[in-house]
């Protein structure tokens, strides 16, 4: 049965819906990084290095952030949402990327 | 025998996205975060290799042969596998009693996922990659060997003996 919170893959995998994986990677990246660092988050379907279905989780930050975060804040941040969407039943791997909005509009090559 | 030190691989990466005039190159870019996850890969094996073989043995063909031992895809499974709430039965008897711990995995939490940007910055052209994560990329290296070093001795023990001495 497909719910609110959740819908089944069609291999059998487990899935939050966007909206639900959005709300719990703003909230984990917010208490970890801050609302003065983060201005929101994305968050799409992906495909693993091994090929597996994943998830690509992206945390816009604020231009200059990414010198102020420590480390140490940003791999809470990882472990803090991979443990809040396994707990939830999310089964996909996130891939979780950072970007200031400037880089995210950037196109072409370099 | 030149082990490499992750804080020059750390070094080697911010010196490749350091300001200079426009944005960094994508080879740059790519090249920092590569070097991110190699500067944790070599930290470990380096742990492993110094731990069953020693330091003053560094020089030695069997220092080598261990370090050598350890591939990357049995380096992101054993990540994955002690990052599971309940570990598969394999790996139970060599786990700690009280399990791996918050610093263990919070590292292999970063190593897979460092591997995983590694990946996509080596094969994926159709992604454009950018300053900001590999500054954080850094960062997140840096911060798990931290955690690595913080973990209890029988924890770091446990986990670098199952990662030379595959369960079966």
């Amino acid at each position: 049965m497909i719910t609110a919170k959740t819908a089944p893959q069609a291999i059998g995998h487990t899935m939050l819906d966007e909206k639900r994986i959005r709300e719990i990677a703003q909230e984990v990246a917010t208490a970890n990084l801050t609302s003065a660092n983060v201005s929101s988050v994305s968050s799409s379907a992906a495909i693993d290095s091994e090929g597996r279905d994943a998830l690509r989780i992206t945390i816009v930050i604020k231009p200059g952030s990414a010198s102020k975060i420590k480390g140490d804040s940003t791999l809470d941040t990882l472990v803090g949402i991979q443990d809040r969407l396994r707990e939830e039943g999310e089964e996909r791997f996130p891939i979780v990327e950072y970007a200031t909005k400037k880089e995210l509009s950037a196109s072409g090559g370099s | 025998m030149a082990v490499l030190n992750p804080n020059h691989l750390f070094e080697q990466a911010n010196k490749l996205i350091a300001i200079q005039v426009g944005p960094p190159r994508q080879v740059d870019i790519r090249r920092a975060i590569l070097t991110a996850y190699y500067a944790t890969f070599h930290a470990t094996i380096t742990a492993a290799a110094d731990q069953f073989i020693g330091v003053t043995n560094r020089d030695t063909s069997r220092y080598g042969l261990v370090y050598r031992s350890v591939s990357h895809a049995w380096l992101r499974e054993l990540c994955k596998e002690v990052q599971k709430p309940t570990l598969s039965n394999k790996f139970k008897p060599h786990a700690p009693s009280n399990g791996f711990g918050p610093n263990i995995t919070a590292f292999a939490a970063a190593v897979v996922e460092l591997q995983e940007k590694r990946h996509a910055a080596d094969y994926d052209v159709m992604i454009r990659m950018n300053k900001s994560d590999a500054t954080l990329a850094i960062s997140t290296a840096k911060a798990a060997l931290r955690r690595f070093a913080k973990a209890s001795n029988a924890r770091r023990l446990a986990y670098l003996s199952v990662l030379l001495f595959q369960p079966r």
